[in-house]
């Protein structure tokens, strides 16, 4: 028997005011799934990272949407974070660290979503937004 | 923005709440302000007793900071980070770069070895 699967979508403005709430919202959906709170604190570190990405990159002059979808199966959590932005012409370049666009920025989102999750996955093209995909397992530590 | 004492040539400001990017640049301002009117300091030491969370936003604002005052031979130090902070502050190497004192006292009492060392 498939094991069950229960999503979120949770879908709000490229503006940094929702970033608190992005990360609360992910650690609050995935609280029931056994992780530890170290193990939440890291879920809502690699979703400022993926999700200050968006803002920071992704809709230059313009707000934008970006969409936050969570799911879970078996006790695997699932987080990816969208956008509809400029996306990223070479993502393996933009993926090593201390590529950033600004000397008031680190660079730094990638490799710490990498450190900080089970998998990740970044997809992009330009012009047609970027997708990060992360999974997240309790006892990963 | 944030609460701050000058204490000898110890500039000591109380970073609170959540560094990330929704108060970075607001942040970046206020503290490069703090510094600009107390030149006398010879280092500045960012109090994270009461920051909750960072990221690399949080973390580029300080590594900004630090790069303006390394320029004008101002040092640069954190306390106080609790578990969580220290946690990220650790993943990002930054004690690598500024020296992260596990509480004020210890910071404090660090340099006054140093000057002890030297006397000069």
């Amino acid at each position: 028997m498939e094991p069950k699967v229960n999503w979120a979508r949770v879908e709000f403005e490229s503006a940094a005011e929702n970033l608190g709430f992005a990360r609360v919202a992910a650690a609050s959906w995935a609280a029931g799934l056994g992780f530890t709170l170290e193990e939440l604190d890291d879920i809502k570190l690699a979703v400022s990272e993926a999700v200050s990405n968006c803002i920071v990159h992704a809709y230059p002059g313009r707000p934008g949407r970006v969409l936050m979808q969570l799911s879970a199966s078996a006790q695997t959590l699932t987080v990816s974070v969208q956008d509809e932005g400029v996306g990223i012409e070479d993502v393996q370049a933009a993926r090593r660290a201390g590529v950033t666009s600004s000397p008031e920025r680190l660079g730094m989102g990638f490799t710490l979503m990498e450190a900080l999750s089970e998998s990740m996955e970044v997809t992009s093209s330009p012009g047609h937004g970027t997708t990060v995909v992360m999974s997240f397992a309790p006892g990963d530590r | 923005m944030f609460d701050w004492v000058l204490r000898g040539s110890d500039l000591i400001v109380d970073l609170q709440g959540e560094l990330d990017l929704s108060c970075s640049e607001r942040a970046a301002q206020a503290l490069d302000s703090l510094i600009d009117a107390n030149r006398g300091a010879r280092r500045v030491i960012l109090r994270m007793d009461r920051v909750t969370f960072i990221d690399s936003s949080g973390i580029g604002m300080v590594f900004g900071r630090h790069r303006r005052l390394v320029a004008r031979g101002v040092a640069l130090a954190i306390a106080g980070a609790g578990a969580r902070v220290s946690r990220t502050l650790d993943l990002l190497g930054v004690s690598e770069l500024i020296p992260v004192y596990a509480s004020l006292d210890r910071a404090l009492s660090a340099q006054e070895g140093v000057r002890k060392w030297n006397p000069r």
